[in-house]
């Protein structure tokens, strides 16, 4: 549960800031854009309910005043494609409020939960409004940098106030997963996770890696540094080689529901160290792979996600490892990777 | 750091130990006739336990010297066993072997030579393939006569890119080798099939046996089965130095007991002489080391120190 106090005033500055910051950006870009024209501001109807036994709480009125206060205008139209219920609760010891957001196709986007424990009912209102106004900027500024659909038509009237009696609580969803992030904004993703490489190496390996990782609607690029464990390669004799693998790479994926598909590239080190011989040497080489993947990914909580994935890979380079002068260990043509990733979302 | 796509990754590699291409990191076969007459069979087994060569399997047959090839096997058997009671862990059980001498084809041809396929052939065969590595062939100690080796080669010709031979073999008056008394007598055309096939370590200088073990000596030796079984064969051992057998094996475990070699080749333009074996003569390169010198000292110390301090290395 996310429990927000009052927001304080330097709080309605830095986000003032920081949405001017977007709309300045957003603005600065359309005289690059020959086809996008300016956006019109997002309009939205709100469903506003307050049980009977919430006191002092504002109507409709109030919450749009509010509302249109934080933002400068008055957002709320009786029909429109984006929907916006504010619902508020009393508790035994002082209110709860629910934002439930619907998208353009109706379908449900995501809710926020605020309490407020000792706090008046206008309070919690007020918090309410501001996190309804921050979300509307923010539709405002995303609306800005993409082709704008037909307005929906504009009707003056303004909605009607609904009380509802003594609603039963509504139990709370999950939040939104990080898939369900508004389209269009940059997110990055920082993580780790272990792979088991199969045929990279003269045995199966362990292998860890991290990687960060920027998504933009449904593409994303990874950067991404990894290292197996040493992998031996032993003769009948006690003798053998022990290889060592460290990479930097690469993946741009497409991004699904769940399923991700990715290009992979990777530039590497090996390095070989002979063992029970008279004279070891531990050499190293660069080398080099491209290939596939196919990963999926399920979200823990907003800012969390678990993926599983699978590489193909393609060695462009060929080593031969030797051995008293007798080949011991080539680089295979193909391999793969197969592996978990923990990862989390930074912004 | 190698920097190009493709490439080499040179990871290290041995060097010779001593004079000869095997030491003692070679698994070993041992080829033989009877074990009453010198201390090969102690030598390999105590080495084989204590730093020195892997005893991978023992071939006994018959040979004009032992011709009752089961009184050889029991003779081996009986001693591997007091061995293995006495503390010497992973000794081979022996093979019995009845490979006849060959009979030079009209052709004179080597590969005309049809093959015996005797249980000691087909065992070195199929041993080589399991144990050796490029870098690390496996060791036929022979003691006896050749036949059993050259049948290997007759069965698979591949088994000479996996096996050196070291015979306790021959004679050397310099500068050429001869491949004639002792054991190269018994099968002249097997010397030549090996000769001409194989690697080769011919060890034709010997030593006076009795001094490794004298009756003096007897008191001190171990009390254990085989103490036992040495201080009964103390008595009768051979005093012809020629049957000092272990001289193969002492070649290949110890690095400094082979002091002087003469790298040669089998004459193949000599007449055959069903006698012996081709004429060893000189080569910079040749598929022939003949030892023509030893450190004999290093034979009787090894075997003491191996018998009252078990552990101990010779090498």
């Amino acid at each position: 549960m996310l429990s927000l106090r009052r927001a304080p005033e330097y709080l309605d500055a830095l986000v003032m800031v920081r949405i001017g910051t977007l709309l300045l950006l957003s603005q600065a870009s359309v005289p690059f854009v020959a086809t996008v024209e300016a956006a019109s501001p997002a309009l939205v109807a709100l469903e506003y309910q307050v049980s009977p036994d919430a006191g002092g709480c504002p109507d409709a009125a109030g919450f749009q005043a509010k509302v249109g206060h934080q933002l400068g205008r008055d957002p709320f139209r009786a029909v429109s494609d984006r929907r916006v219920a504010v619902q508020i609760t009393r508790r035994d010891r002082g209110f709860v409020g629910v934002i439930h957001w619907s998208d353009t196709s109706g379908r449900w986007v995501g809710d926020r939960r605020l309490s407020a424990p000792r706090q008046s009912c206008d309070g919690i209102a007020t918090e309410l409004a501001f996190s309804v106004a921050v979300q509307i900027q923010l539709l405002d500024t995303l609306a800005s940098a993409a082709p704008q659909p037909p307005p929906p038509p504009q009707i003056p009237s303004r909605p009607p106030e609904r009380v509802t009696a003594s609603p039963k609580e509504r139990g709370i969803p999950a939040p939104p997963s990080v898939g369900a992030r508004p389209a269009g904004r940059l997110q990055l993703s920082l993580g780790l996770g272990p792979s088991l490489a199969l045929g990279l190496l003269p045995q199966p390996a362990a292998l860890g890696r991290i990687f960060v990782s920027g998504r933009v609607a449904r593409f994303s690029l990874e950067v991404a540094l990894d290292g197996a464990l040493p992998s031996e390669q032993r003769e009948a004799d006690g003798s053998g080689v022990s290889l060592d693998r460290f990479a930097a790479g690469a993946a741009a994926c497409g991004q699904g529901q769940i399923f991700a598909v990715c290009v992979t590239t990777a530039l590497g080190l090996l390095r070989a160290r002979g063992f029970g011989v008279d004279s070891p040497a531990s050499p190293s080489a660069l080398f080099s792979q491209v290939g596939a993947r196919l990963a999926a990914a399920h979200g823990l909580g907003r800012r969390y996600f678990v993926a599983a994935r699978i590489d193909a890979v393609l060695m462009l380079s060929s080593w031969t490892v030797t051995l008293n002068e007798t080949a011991a260990w080539t680089t295979p043509r193909v391999g793969a990777l197969v592996g978990v990733d923990l990862g989390g979302r930074i912004f | 750091m190698v920097a190009s796509c493709t490439g080499t990754l040179d990871a290290g590699r041995d060097h010779p130990r001593g004079l000869l291409p095997v030491d003692q990191r070679n698994p070993v076969i041992i080829y033989n006739d009877a074990s009453s007459d010198n201390w090969m069979g102690e030598y390999a087994a105590l080495l084989a336990n204590n730093g020195g060569p892997p005893l991978a399997a023992i071939v006994l047959t018959a040979s004009s010297y032992w011709p009752d090839a089961n009184a050889n096997a029991t003779g081996w058997s009986d001693l591997m066993t007091a061995a293995g009671e006495s503390g010497l862990p992973g000794l081979p059980s022996v093979t019995l072997s009845g490979g006849k001498p060959f009979t030079r084809p009209t052709s004179g041809d080597v590969d005309d030579t049809p093959a015996n396929n005797s249980a000691g052939g087909e065992l070195i065969v199929d041993l080589s393939r399991k144990l050796s590595l490029p870098w690390r062939p496996v060791v036929v100690l022979v003691g006896t006569q050749m036949t059993d080796v050259a049948d290997a080669y007759l069965i698979d010709n591949s088994v000479v890119d996996r096996v050196v031979v070291v015979s306790s073999l021959g004679s050397y008056a310099a500068p050429n080798g001869a491949m004639g008394p002792p054991n190269g007598e018994l099968d002249s055309w097997a010397d030549w099939i090996v000769a001409e096939k194989f690697q080769v370590v011919q060890v034709s200088t010997f030593y006076d046996q009795t001094t490794d073990v004298t009756a003096a000596d007897v008191p001190n030796l171990p009390s254990d089965p085989l103490g036992a079984e040495m201080a009964a064969k103390q008595p009768n051992l051979f005093t012809v130095t020629t049957a000092s057998d272990q001289v193969s094996v002492l070649s290949v475990a110890l690095p400094t007991f082979v002091t002087g070699v003469q790298r040669a080749s089998p004459d193949t333009s000599a007449a055959f002489d069903p006698t012996q074996g081709p004429p060893l003569v000189p080569t910079t390169d040749g598929n022939v080391w003949i030892v023509t010198q030893i450190q004999s000292s290093l034979a009787g110390a090894c075997l003491r120190l191996l018998l009252l301090a078990p552990g101990s290395s010779c090498s």
